[in-house]
């Protein structure tokens, strides 16, 4: 498991991570969702080792990162969010050295390397440079070398950046396996329907701090049980909350002047009222959409924009 | 040392998958010894410049036999090829360019110079060749200075022997041999006193600072018989290895802007042992090339078999000092791109001072003194000691162990500072 208590990390004036706190379990998959900036990849950097912290503590299996490297590392496997393989070696080549690397010997990586190929459908390339490979089965690789010595802890920093769609199923789909087979997997992402479809549980963080964690469920739960109405068309900033004041049950979840987003309970039952009282406050609404609550809104409401790319 | 041996062995598949690159490290130093072998000729085996002297003896006395006997011993033997000729076929042949000059001895040659009566040599050169023929007549005028001061100081017994020898027709005799002998040991003996010892004495007082005495008698012995190829061959296998140091060394920034290092850090395995790795493979680069170069030197310039080695370890030595200092160097600069420029900055120049593009022997001696304080100089002038057998084993020793911890220091600086920069992009 991996426990982050107060982590803290500044460069010189900027604090790219303020306090962060969370716990992932054995056989879950905890996801890390944000914009890009919002200081992922630094939380990572330091729960791997490779950047110190400026204030708390990270542990990895029960040991402190810091102070007892070696071992802590021991447990990790870490599929970073550029691509680090060896692009004039081959597929083989690359796992041999990552495996051998993370402490597997001649015999184990005999017997695991094949199994890692197949597990990410590379074997039939096994042989050939990597640099000839495609950039779906450049990342499978980058996969395949943080899981080859069946590491207890799996970092990944969104591994499916830049991958094709098939790619990408194929890649969430050899994550899941991986916390199947007992692995604490640490997933970044800033993709909400990527993290809403595998993390069991999940911290949204902004600026470097997080602003809400928990299960998927629990995550909805603070938005209600309410529906997401959304606009677009010409709004007035000053007299639409006005307008929609008298409505019960209805939360202005973003307001711009060529967009609205609400969040109100029965919307279908609703929607005339609310039509109304934005046609007398002299909005004109061209296109509405009616969804259900999920992660994107919540961090709407929670940050007041959206989740940038 | 499971780990550095991956690294290494890991480097050195990724070498081999690329030999063009491996190829220009050699490249450019032997198309350098190709093209100097090519434009200098091939040395000391070369053919010399030779003056061929054709004679028409008219005379064929003892002082003409002497004269011309004189061109056929020591450095002259290499430096004319005399024929005897009729003067109207030796005209002839100078006409048509066959030769570079014609001596005429005039009959009475020798009789009219034992009674000190006037005579004259004539010498006819080839007016199209310029310098053979006007060797033929520099060392022809000083042999004939000394015919005369031979005869000003042995004419009279001299004249006696060669008169006995002339009215008996049985050649001088015991007698007159035996007086001659004495007049000449007499005459040397007086002149020793004047003519010798100041050459003796020079001998005696060149001496040369002792850390130079080494490389320097190596030179100065080598100097008449080194060939062109041989003369440059060290200082060009060591820009190989200033090439490959800097190749090798680039190869750090490769590993952190493809951040395999960065992984390589998230491993139980420090960052030394990473850098330990590299130069691992390095060093078993370097061992290869300088092996077969050694090699091909030994067959090409034949190079002392039983020096190979030492030359071979310290030239890995010096390569492997290189590669620490150049790793060093990339792991502060801020890109890839800075990092080869400050490199090429550091190498470049030591190349053209250092004796790698141009030999110490063939420098301005200021530039020489200056090239063999830097670096690769100083360790050029002792492989080029190991190679001619003059080198001095204690000092070496020494330079091992002192330049062996300033490499350990370099390689922990390189690794504190990839630490401190962690991913290091």
């Amino acid at each position: 498991m991996i426990e982050v208590k107060g982590l803290r990390k500044e460069y010189k004036e900027i604090v790219a991570v303020d306090d962060i706190s969370f716990t992932a379990e054995r056989g879950s998959i905890f996801g890390l969702l944000g914009p890009n900036g919002a200081g992922k990849s630094t939380t990572i950097g330091c729960i791997c080792g490779l950047l110190e912290p400026t204030a708390g503590q990270v542990r990895v299996m029960g040991h402190d990162i810091l102070r007892e490297s070696i071992q802590a590392k021991s447990q990790l496997g870490v599929v970073p969010q550029e691509l680090a393989i060896y692009e004039d070696l081959s597929a083989t080549e690359n796992l041999n050295y990552w495996g051998a690397a993370c402490g597997l010997r001649r015999k184990e990586l005999k017997e695991r390397v094949p199994e890692v190929l197949e597990l990410t459908g590379l074997q039939d390339r096994a042989k050939e440079p990597v640099k000839h490979f495609s950039g779906g089965m450049k990342r499978r690789l980058n996969f395949a070398c943080g899981v080859v010595h069946h590491p207890a802890v799996l970092l990944l920093d969104e591994p499916t950046v830049g991958v094709d769609p098939q790619s990408r199923v194929r890649l969430l789909d050899l994550v899941r396996e991986q916390a199947v087979a007992g692995t604490c997997v640490l997933y970044t992402t800033h993709y909400m329907e990527e993290a809403e479809k595998l993390c069991d549980s999940l911290a949204i963080i902004d600026h470097g701090k997080i602003i809400a964690a928990g299960t998927l469920p629990e995550l909805r739960a603070l938005l209600g049980e309410r529906d997401l109405l959304r606009m677009s068309g010409v709004f007035d900033k000053t007299a639409v909350p006005a307008a929609l004041a008298e409505l019960e049950t209805l939360e202005i979840i973003q307001l711009e002047d060529n967009a609205l987003t609400l969040a109100l309970g029965s919307a279908p039952q609703m929607l005339n009222r609310v039509l109304q009282a934005l046609s007398s406050s002299g909005a004109q609404v061209r296109e509405t959409t009616m969804n259900q609550p999920n992660l994107e809104s919540l961090f709407i409401k929670l940050t007041g924009k959206e989740l940038r790319e | 040392m499971n780990f550095i041996w991956q690294t290494a062995l890991k480097d050195l598949r990724r070498r081999m998958k690329d030999p063009i690159a491996l190829l220009m490290w050699v490249a450019i130093p032997g198309l350098m010894l190709l093209l100097f072998s090519v434009v200098f000729g091939s040395g000391g085996e070369s053919v010399k410049p030779q003056v061929h002297l054709l004679v028409a003896d008219q005379d064929n006395s003892f002082a003409s036999r002497l004269l011309l006997g004189s061109l056929g011993q020591g450095p002259m033997v290499d430096l004319f090829k005399t024929e005897r000729i009729e003067e109207e076929e030796g005209l002839r042949r100078i006409e048509a360019g066959d030769a570079s000059a014609l001596l005429v001895i005039p009959p009475s040659f020798g009789e009219k110079l034992l009674k000190q009566e006037k005579t004259k040599l004539v010498l006819k050169t080839n007016p199209a060749q310029r310098i053979l023929p006007g060797i033929a007549e520099e060392v022809l005028s000083v042999l004939v200075d000394g015919v005369f001061y031979l005869q000003q100081v042995l004419g009279t017994p001299l004249s006696e022997m060669v008169d006995q020898a002339t009215i008996g027709n049985s050649g001088p005799s015991d007698q007159s041999i035996a007086s001659f002998s004495v007049t000449v040991n007499q005459l040397m003996t007086r002149a020793e006193t004047f003519a010798f010892p100041p050459v003796i004495k020079l001998g005696s007082e060149a001496k040369r600072p002792q850390e130079d005495a080494g490389a320097a008698r190596a030179e100065e012995t080598e100097k008449p018989s080194r060939s062109i190829g041989e003369l440059f061959f060290p200082g060009l296998l060591f820009m190989s290895i200033l090439f490959m140091g800097q190749g090798l060394a680039d190869d750090l920034w490769r590993e952190r802007s493809g951040g395999t290092l960065a992984r390589a850090m998230t491993t139980r395995h420090s960052v030394t042992r990473v850098v330990m790795g590299k130069l691992l493979a390095g060093v078993v680069i370097m061992s290869t090339i300088c092996a077969l170069a050694l090699v091909a030197g030994a067959f090409l310039y034949d190079l002392d078999w039983m020096r190979m080695l030492g030359s071979l370890l310290w030239a890995v030595f010096t390569g492997f000092l290189l590669l620490a200092m150049l790793m060093l160097i990339q792991s502060y600069a801020s890109s890839q791109r800075t990092g080869t420029v400050l490199t090429s900055l550091i190498i470049f120049p030591l190349m053209m001072v250092g004796g790698s593009f141009f030999p110490f022997e063939i420098m301005p001696s200021f530039l020489r003194t200056i090239g063999r304080w830097t670096p690769n100089g100083w360790s050029l002038t002792i492989f080029k000691a190991i190679l001619a057998g003059e080198a001095q084993i204690p000092m070496i020793g020494g330079a091992v162990v002192g330049l062996g911890s300033v490499a350990v220091c370099l390689l922990l600086l390189t690794a504190r500072r990839l630490r401190r920069t962690g991913t290091g992009s």
